[in-house]
Parts: structure tokens; C-alpha cells; sequence
């Protein structure tokens, strides 16, 4: 086969086929637009007002006398646990917004492969920023709750905490191994294939162009 | 520029390059061409803005057309071009009993390539200058001309069964 042979079918056949449903689409793009904007918003107030009724619920106990003061510093760790992970969602959004789709491919693919490596990190370290001060609060407050009852046995006081605590480490390993599993398998490959397509542009960049007609 | 001004260049443009936009959606996404082409389309007016006249309009919205497909490909498409090739998602073209006519070969072909040849031998088909595939893809013409000669020859040597 030639591919000159082909330049001319090539071009006959997709104009051809562009008749069919091409109007149709490029119509319904500005409305799709407006879809995926709204979508967007939807999401951005749904992340904040779940925050803000935490913080709220919370804080509400903050102003009780009779709550102990390791309960309430659980409580103020909690609120700016959730305080903290608006603030890095909300910033890793901005700051890791997608590449500029009218870049040249080399370009749009290292930046891309940037991205991703940035979305592995995050994934990578959940347990720290997300759940990690969540749980631990929780424990504090908890601690703090258990203290204040005077009344209780020892037996009764640890054999509580200590079921508490293990089921928050066992929800805090469950939570970390699944992001790590998620790493591997969803982010980790395109990585590894935006790596591959990077250098396989790269070899490209070469002066002499030898690298390319060698592989 | 008013965003009736925005619509009515965009309309212009994709009309213009249809089809240039549906060969790209059709040689990245295969079963799921309407889908890769509406957001192409999505991407490019959502990219209008940014146009800075470096390049000419059309040299752009290829640019912007085919980072869209590598990346979509990458995302929603992903799984299903793991697939490996099979005579069920070639679609059948009218007028042909086998789908075995020359584009039809040709997007065979595509599909044996890697993203970047598959972007370069689009780029040759539809013609484009040595230094518009350099602007669009990011690399040296002559590095371009070396791939290409390189694509052909293995071209002459294909054999659909290789696909």
C-alpha cells in the first residue's frame, strides 16, 4: 500500500461521513457547555455546604461549659480536618487544572503527565490529609467524652477506647490501602503510558532524527 | 470579541475542518467516534478564548482536536481500545461488501500505530506542511519527515491479517 494513493479517498470519505451528525453536535456544544459549568458549581457548593453543616454540628458543643476541654479540642481538630480538605480539594483544582488543550502534543502531554504525578501524590497520601485528621480528632474527642465520666470502671474506660481506636485504625488501613490500590490501578498506567507517549515524542526532538528511523 | 462574534467563528470553523475533526474522532475512538467528536467540539469552544493568532484557526483547532483525543482516549476510552482489534468494530462502509476498501484499510492500519504516528500520518493525509505537523505536534521537521518515511515503509510491508 501508498499512502499517497489513499490522501484523496481519506479526505472524500470523512467529509462524507462528517455529514452525518456533525451539525447535530456542534449544536448541542453550547449547551453542553452550560451543562458541565452547572455541574461543576453543583459540585463546588454540595463539597462546601457538607463542610459547613460539620462545622456547624460540631461547633454547636463548643459553647457548652460542660464539655471537657480534650473533647473539645477532638472537636476543633474534626472541624479543621473538614476546613482543610475543602482548602486542598479546592486548590488542587485550581492548581491542577487540566493542561492547555492548544499547546503543541509535546507540551500538553508533560504537563499532563504533571498532572496525573501531582493526582498520585494526593491519592498516595489520603490517609494524612483527608482521613488522617478526621480520625484522629474523632479519637481525641472521644478520649476527652470517656474522661469526663468519672463513674466509670477502668476495665470498661479502656476496653472501650481501645475498641474505638481499633476500629478507627482498621477504617484508617482500609481507607489507605484502597487509595494506594487506586494509584496503582487507575493513575499509575496512564502515567506510565503519558510517559511512554512523551518519550516517544521526545525521540523525535532529536537532531538527526537517527533515534526514530533506528526503533 | 462578543460571544455571538465567538459562535459565529466557531460554527465557521468546525464546519471548515469537519472533516479533519471526524477522521481524528474516528481514528482515536473507533466504536465511540460521536463521543470523541463532541468533545472535541466541546473542547474547542471552550478553548476560543484563549486563541492568541500565533498559529493560524485552523492549525489551532487541529491542535486542540487531537490533545483531546490522545487525552480522552486515555480516559473514557481506555478500556475498550485495550480490546484488541477485531472485524466487529470495523463499521461498514456503504457500497462495500468487506469494509476492506482503501480508507477503510488505511483506519486498520491506524490502529496498529502508536498515538504520535497514528497523529502524524492523520497530519499527512490531510496534507498539512511539514512546518504546521512541527507547530502542532512540538517537534523538528526533519525528526517528522524521518517518522514518516519510516511509517510508509512499514505501511508497504502491512498485511491486514497484521492488524
Amino acid at each position: 500500500m501508498n499512502l499517497d494513493d489513499f490522501k484523496s479517498d481519506w479526505k472524500q470519505r470523512h467529509n462524507e461521513l462528517a455529514q452525518d451528525r456533525f451539525d447535530e453536535l456542534a449544536s448541542e456544544v453550547v449547551a453542553r457547555t452550560a451543562k458541565l459549568e452547572a455541574a461543576i458549581l453543583r459540585r463546588d457548593l454540595l463539597e462546601t455546604l457538607a463542610a459547613v453543616v460539620v462545622v456547624m454540628f460540631f461547633g454547636v458543643f463548643l459553647w457548652f461549659d460542660s464539655v471537657p476541654a480534650l473533647m473539645k479540642i477532638g472537636i476543633v481538630i474534626i472541624m479543621l480536618g473538614v476546613i482543610e480538605i475543602v482548602a486542598v480539594l479546592s486548590w488542587t483544582r485550581r492548581r491542577d487544572d487540566r493542561p492547555s488543550h492548544d499547546a503543541p502534543l509535546l507540551d500538553y502531554c508533560k504537563a499532563e503527565k504533571a498532572r496525573v504525578d501531582r493526582q498520585i501524590q494526593l491519592v498516595r497520601n489520603v490517609t494524612w490529609w483527608y482521613s488522617g485528621p478526621i480520625l484522629l480528632g474523632c479519637c481525641v474527642m472521644m478520649y476527652g467524652l470517656l474522661s469526663s465520666v468519672p463513674e466509670l470502671s477502668r476495665l470498661i474506660f479502656y476496653g472501650f477506647l481501645a475498641s474505638f481506636y481499633a476500629c478507627f485504625l482498621a477504617a484508617g488501613i482500609i481507607i489507605h490501602r484502597g487509595n494506594s490500590r487506586s494509584a496503582r490501578k487507575d493513575f499509575i498506567p496512564i502515567r506510565d503510558e503519558l510517559a511512554e507517549l512523551v518519550r516517544s515524542l521526545e525521540d523525535g526532538v532529536s537532531e538527526n532524527g537517527s533515534k526514530c528511523s533506528d526503533s | 470579541m462578543s460571544e455571538l462574534d465567538i459562535q459565529s467563528e466557531f460554527s465557521q470553523l468546525v464546519v471548515r475542518n469537519r472533516g479533519r475533526l471526524t477522521a481524528i474522532a474516528r481514528s482515536y475512538a473507533r466504536g465511540d467516534a460521536d463521543d470523541l467528536l463532541q468533545e472535541i467540539l466541546l473542547q474547542i469552544w471552550r478553548s476560543m478564548g484563549s486563541f492568541e493568532k500565533r498559529a493560524s484557526l485552523d492549525t489551532w483547532c487541529y491542535r486542540v482536536a487531537l490533545n483531546t483525543a490522545i487525552s480522552w482516549q486515555r480516559s473514557v476510552g481506555r478500556r475498550k481500545l485495550r480490546l484488541p482489534p477485531g472485524d466487529d468494530d470495523v463499521e461498514q462502509i456503504p457500497g462495500t461488501d468487506d469494509g476492506h476498501d482503501g480508507p477503510e484499510l488505511l483506519r486498520r492500519f491506524l490502529q496498529t500505530l502508536s498515538d504520535t504516528d497514528r497523529a502524524l500520518i492523520l497530519m499527512y493525509l490531510e496534507d498539512m506542511s511539514g512546518s504546521e505537523m512541527a507547530e502542532i505536534v512540538g517537534i523538528r521537521e526533519g525528526a517528522l519527515r524521518v517518522r514518516i518515511h519510516r511509517i510508509k515503509r512499514r505501511l508497504a510491508e502491512w498485511k491486514v491479517g497484521d492488524a
